[in-house]
């Protein structure tokens, strides 16, 4: 009988030690993890707040302990509303039931705006929620980048493209006469200036486009669309230079319509630069066949040539920036980035875009676009 | 009229009478983010999961906890109003 109490009492011991190790461990990581950490109570009050969080918000550990969070901490949106507390994430999290993310700003005690990139989460214990721990950080610096990077775009546009569009209206003038009668050999030396600076011209825009896009600054105006109606026309315009070319370009579809909630004006895009490629690196004599196929869901569009066709070890560059593959037809101008930013668009709109390909005997691009006439 | 609809009705009529007119949007999000039922399915043994969640959202939107727990113990109360009147089989 005896022995038996002083085993008890040190199992007890030995639990209750464990107990204390791992809160030991859970304190320390809870102080040197690299960001602002803080943990609400079944009551909403703020029960822990490690050091970066204290000092990103301006505050000290008693003018926030015990605190009710929601009034302690002001959440603010990027236009300086203040968030009603329904919509903040750490309520969020209760009503969501699993982690959410968000950038947002907080007031620091000194009332300054400070922008954060936070994950709220709830606490469980044996599958009740106790409490929420949220984890943010100072994103300061990045949107300072955001608006240098908005800066240059707009610095860019004017300073890099004016000058050349002022070259290339003048050029014109000249090349049209209107300072005088020109030799040949004038003529011809303004006609290569000419298209070099047209040339100058549409890399310029390509990069602002794609600059844009790598910023997350473009925005897709989405609105009901017609995919027959849009490629028609698009090959009405296109189809000038493809039988100037001896090159045939045809549409095949099933039916008369098929209506997508889609930025009309982007697709175009995608669609122009897929039948100018296929329009570049073809010969004469070839077809080209633009293919709409829909489904309940999505549209797939195939873009369909004869031409030069592309190598299986150049297929992974198709689509990265400045890409250029070398081929029977590359002395065609080109900035490399026109599928880059095809793509681009392409995923702007939650669909995808690949490629097939047989060298000598020609390319497929493939476009699935969803419908997306249910609007979430 | 069903029982587990009854109780639905009373909960919204309660987490309306904290929340106003938002109050039945909050019900049926906790309802079916955390129970995964159909909202007017709810029963009594559906409660005490439901008040699990709703009262931690509740508290972060009033900085009063005697309201926080006014709220909890109503709704905790139509499970065992419920169950009192199908014991005593007083249901309608």
């Amino acid at each position: 009988m005896a022995p038996q109490p002083k085993k008890k009492l040190s199992e007890q011991s030995v639990i209750h030690d464990l107990a204390k190790h791992q809160s030991a461990i859970a304190e320390a990581l809870f102080a040197s993890i690299g960001e602002g950490a803080l943990v609400t109570d079944a009551q909403g009050k703020i029960s822990k707040m490690n050091k970066i969080a204290l000092n990103i918000l301006g505050f000290k550990g008693d003018e926030v302990l015990g605190k009710w969070y929601p009034g302690t901490v002001i959440a603010e949106d990027e236009k300086g509303n203040v968030i009603p507390n329904i919509e903040r994430p750490i309520t969020e999290v209760f009503l969501k039931g699993k982690p959410v993310f968000r950038k947002i700003f907080y007031l620091k005690k000194n009332g300054q705006r400070v922008p954060v990139a936070l994950t709220a989460s709830p606490i469980m214990l044996k599958g009740k929620p106790v409490g929420a721990i949220e984890v943010f950080r100072d994103i300061t610096e990045e949107v300072e980048l955001d608006n240098s990077k908005d800066e240059f775009i707009s610095i860019a546009s004017h300073q890099l493209r004016t000058p050349a569009t002022i070259v290339k209206q003048y050029l014109g003038m000249i090349l049209e006469g209107y300072s005088g009668k020109l030799t040949p050999a004038q003529t011809e030396m303004l006609r290569i200036a000419y298209e070099n600076n047209e040339h100058q011209i549409d890399t310029i825009n390509d990069l602002l486009k794609v600059a844009q896009a790598d910023a997350n600054k473009l925005s897709l105006v989405r609105e009901q669309t017609d995919l027959v109606a849009l490629l028609q026309e698009i090959i009405r315009e296109q189809k000038r230079k493809y039988i100037q070319k001896d090159l045939g370009l045809d549409f095949v579809h099933t039916k008369a319509e098929v209506l997508a909630l889609v930025d009309p004006l982007h697709l175009r895009m995608v669609f122009d630069n897929l039948l100018d490629n296929a329009y570049k690196y073809s010969h004469g004599g070839k077809k080209v066949t633009v293919e709409l196929i829909d489904s309940a869901q999505a549209a797939t569009i195939k873009v369909k040539d004869q031409g030069v066709g592309i190598d299986a070890k150049d297929m992974n560059k198709l689509f990265q920036k400045f890409s250029r593959i070398a081929n029977p037809l590359s002395f065609v101008g080109g900035t490399g980035l026109g599928l880059y930013w095809a793509q681009k668009l392409v995923d702007l709109h939650n669909g995808t875009l690949a490629a097939q390909s047989v060298v000598g005997k020609g390319t497929t691009f493939i476009i699935k676009i969803p419908l997306g006439l249910q609007v979430p | 009229m069903p029982k587990s609809l009854k109780i639905y009705d009373q909960a919204v009529r309660i987490s309306e009478e904290y929340l106003g007119p938002a109050g039945e949007r909050f019900l049926r999000r906790q309802i079916s983010t955390h129970l995964g039922i159909e909202p007017e399915s709810i029963s009594e043994k559906d409660m005490y999961k439901l008040v699990d969640w709703a009262s931690l959202a509740f508290a972060l939107l009033t900085s009063d906890p005697r309201e926080v727990e006014s709220f909890t113990n109503n709704l905790l109360l139509l499970s065992t109003k419920q169950k009192a009147q199908r014991l005593h089989g007083t249901a309608a």
